[in-house]
């Protein structure tokens, strides 16, 4: 099925929202703080945050359900001020997804677009194709009660999703459902959205799901946002210290760290600088400061069973000074399942790190184990006063040919 | 005083004259200072089954006996069992202090004696410094430790735990479960902990058991239920991602072991079938499961089979490939991969400067086995795919390491206790007769 978009398609390059400065004050109270940001067509865009962010009041400025304080807002290039929100052709989408209880799933879907004075077969035609890429065909003829959670609100889902407005925006529409249920809807939100070329704006405070579904995750906190990226960038190049911690889980371990001599002096390790810090390294020359933080996700942590005798360095000669593996207490075991997280205090530094079902079996609370950074290029440095990071921020990630590990 | 030993024998919950049973005759047993969690979906009979130990609910038969002793016509108050609510169930109005006092008062416990161990407890948990604070304004993990300790303080032989955190904000999770490890290690409980939630149960329990349908499917050490799932339905439900299961026909063949499913066929090389299944004959159906995370994707073909990428989820670290294999969904786990920078050495070379500790890549690219040895310091992870290249529609092939494979019975959907025996290949490289 080919998209049917009710509105005028947008020139090449103009996004179908957009913000510009963009602001909200309730009272004395600033919930939107001069945002900007673009949702380009059939892009998946998603507002993460936590509570209190700022996040639905973007979705309502945007639906015109609030009236803005400051800034612009465009749809297809063109500013929206003074249309109604019945003007704007943007469908939203909230979390509690109710359905009529006396009326069919087909009748449930229709609803809108009988509303819309659609002809008979059309409404037919429509709601047949989204239910089938729902997989809630079966269930169009029966009552809600009769119907299990996920087809009750795959059914919700889909009544929204029969229109064809220019955007969707969806207000954590996942948030009330069983973690597998989440999982499998949010796969088939991603999928639908792609299929039809839909353009979503989603808000949701939770990291997985920002990162599962997005091309661009905005990551808004206290009214701004902190930064817009795609999911692996945000994940490996956030742009302070909070957003590190916020994105990722097991949490990024946060390191007091010093450079002396070439070295990352920090939990009892000295490692050479890696390139991707080079540029954290020139920022601490320029303010004069050599202690920064060092932030370490656990993944790239190695726990070593027994303590390496020699340096591990595969055979080369390591430079000078160079300490690769350290040794800290372990004070907590969390089994994940095929992994566990350990964790480990290194003097007044905690550390977290990965470990496979056999190694976590030989270790003990309580008991020393030496860890090794796995990949230094994967570490990243913030400012020790603002949190800000100051290792390289983009570029990192380049494109490559399919299946091409090497 | 050592912690009691829990037993449920034959327990069933009958409702509403017979048309529904909400625990179908289940026994498990609890011993001294252990931790099981009664994991699974909501509906399953868990909370049933916590609410029969207390005492709320009267089994329609079997017994419940704490140290050996049935406490069936024992009522609620008399059992010596301290129960824990999803919804904190803190007063609200109430201080902290007043909250965890109030199980000893109820009790008309010495003042005195009340003070020195709401104090203890406080400390305990954390909770000293807000004892003066009305509960309600807390936040849901503070109130939570004070619904633990309100339930601690009263010194319960048995400890249960009915979907504890599932109240708290996924962020405050991670810290209330150390915290409740920490309470494990320290108090020596014996603890019943009910959850629909699978990180928690395999985080805080020693042993497992998965309920459905009123039934325990199957219980197990922590450490060995994932790796060993019992039954196809526990595959299914453990894991991020669960187990990938396929179902078709195996056999001998070509040295190797030839899977028939009804739209493709795999053949697995050098391995054979285990004599046990191979007198099972031919027209067994099987489920064969293996682990997204031991699923590896190659170009198409290399792979043993083959498969269409239908997206990719990133999680952070890694990213789940969703698959479409000839119309079986499937799931595989690859790592992310950053590129070199710019400035840094070409890949597949080690700078100077900065020597790289991992262990040295794969030569042939693509690992085909990752079951690692026990002190071998590398985890068990896919090769590293730069994820944003791999797109939608885009063909790829698919291996997987026979030892990797769980076999599970097609008709009972019972695992079965042999699997794939690998055949060790010679380093003849000419093509060499079948070993097996």
């Amino acid at each position: 099925m080919t998209t049917t978009t009710a509105g005028a398609e947008s020139p090449p390059g103009v996004p179908v929202l957009e913000a510009r400065e963009l602001s909200k004050r309730y009272g004395r109270k600033t919930a939107l703080d001069r945002i900007s940001f673009s949702v380009p067509p059939e892009s998946f865009v998603v507002i993460l945050g936590p509570a209190g962010a700022g996040k639905t009041t973007t979705l309502r400025l945007l639906a015109g359900l609030e009236q803005e304080s400051g800034g612009e807002m465009l749809m297809d290039g063109r500013s929206v001020a003074g249309l109604e929100p019945k003007d704007r052709d943007i469908a939203m989408i909230f979390d509690n997804l109710a359905l009529y209880p006396h009326k069919s799933g087909f009748q449930n879907m229709a609803a809108p677009l009988l509303e819309r004075r659609m002809p008979r077969e059309e409404i037919r035609r429509r709601v047949d194709a989204v239910a089938a890429k729902l997989r809630i065909a079966h269930v169009l003829e029966r009552l809600p009660k009769t119907m299990s959670g996920g087809e009750r609100q795959r059914t919700a889902l889909g009544r929204a999703l029969v229109r064809s407005p220019r955007a969707f925006l969806l207000d954590e529409p996942l948030s009330s459902l069983d973690a597998p249920l989440r999982f499998e809807l949010r796969a088939e939100l991603k999928r639908l959205q792609r299929e039809e070329g839909h353009t979503f704006l989603m808000a949701t405070p939770d990291f997985t799901e920002a990162l599962a579904v997005a091309d661009t995750v905005l990551l808004l906190r206290s009214g701004k946002i902190v930064q817009a990226a795609p999911p692996e960038d945000l994940y490996d190049c956030p742009a302070d210290c909070a957003a590190a911690l916020f994105v990722g889980s097991p949490q990024i371990a946060v390191l007091h760290a010093e450079l002396r001599e070439g070295l990352i002096h920090c939990a009892g390790l000295a490692l050479p600088l890696p390139a991707v810090l080079e540029e954290a390294a020139e920022h601490m020359r320029g303010a004069g400061a050599d202690g920064f933080l060092l932030g370490i996700r656990p993944e790239n942590v190695r726990v070593l069973l027994s303590f390496p005798s020699a340096p591990e360095t595969g055979g080369q000669t390591d430079i000078p000074g160079a300490r690769r593996h350290a040794v800290g207490q372990v004070t907590d075991i969390e089994s994940l399942g095929l992994r566990s997280v350990i964790t480990v205090r290194c003097g007044r530094e905690q550390l977290r790190m990965l470990c496979s079902a056999a190694q976590r079996a030989q270790i003990r609370i309580g008991q020393d184990l030496a860890f090794t950074p796995a990949d230094l290029e994967r570490l990243t440095a913030f400012d020790r006063r603002t949190g800000m990071n100051i290792g390289r921020r983009t570029g990192r990630r380049t494109f490559s040919p399919c299946f091409n590990p090497q | 005083m050592s912690a009691p030993k829990l037993e449920a024998a034959g327990l069933t919950k009958i409702y509403k004259d017979g048309a529904v049973v909400a625990v179908d005759n289940i026994s498990f047993t609890v011993e001294s200072g252990e931790t099981l969690a009664l994991l699974g979906p909501s509906g399953c009979g868990k909370s049933t089954t916590l609410n029969m130990i207390v005492g709320l609910e009267r089994p329609t038969s079997g017994d419940i006996r704490i140290d050996g002793r049935s406490v069936v016509d024992v009522p609620a108050g008399r059992r010596d069992v301290g129960l824990v609510f999803q919804d904190y169930a803190v007063f609200a109005a109430m201080s902290v202090r007043d909250n965890l006092a109030f199980g000893l008062k109820v009790r008309r416990t010495d003042k005195a004696v009340i003070r020195r161990e709401v104090d203890k407890t406080a400390e305990f948990l954390s909770l000293t410094d807000c004892l003066d604070v009305r509960a309600g304004r807390l936040s849901g993990s503070e109130q939570q430790r004070v619904a633990i300790g309100r339930t601690l303080v009263t010194k319960p032989a048995l400890l249960l735990l009915d979907e504890p955190l599932s109240n708290l904000e996924a962020s405050a999770r991670p810290a209330v479960r150390q915290e409740l490890r920490r309470l494990q290690q320290e108090l020596r409980l014996s603890i019943i902990y009910v959850t629909h939630d699978q990180t928690e149960a395999l985080s805080l329990a020693d042993r497992v058991a998965i309920m459905h349908h009123g039934k325990i499917i199957q219980e197990e050490q922590t450490l060995q239920i994932m790796q060993y799932p019992g039954h196809v339905r526990v595959a299914q439900f453990l894991g991020s991602p669960p187990m990938n299961i396929l179902r078709g026909r195996l056999a001998d063949a070509g040295g190797g072991v030839k899977f028939t499913h009804a739209a493709f066929a795999v053949l697995f090389p050098a391995c054979a079938l285990p004599a046990g299944i191979r007198e099972r004959g031919p027209d067994k159906q099987y489920a064969l499961g293996f682990r997204a995370e031991d699923l590896v994707l190659v170009p198409p073909e290399q792979g043993l089979w083959q498969g269409e990428i239908l997206g990719v989820e990133i999680r952070g670290g890694d990213a789940v490939v969703n698959l479409n294999s000839h119309g079986s969904p499937l799931q595989c786990v690859v790592e992310h991969k950053l590129k070199a920078a710019p400035c840094a050495a070409p890949a597949g070379t080690r700078s100077e400067s900065a020597p790289d500790l991992r262990p040295e890549p794969e030569k042939e690219g693509f690992p085909t086995t990752r079951r690692t040895g026990v002190s071998e310091a590398v985890p068990e992870t896919s090769p590293a795919f730069d994820v944003v290249s791999l797109r939608k529609g885009a063909p790829a092939g698919l291996t997987l390491a026979p030892e990797n494979i769980v076999l599970f019975d097609g008709d009972s959907n019972l695992r079965l206790e042999s699997t794939l025996v690998p055949v060790p290949q010679c380093f003849n490289p000419q093509p060499s007769p079948s070993v097996a």
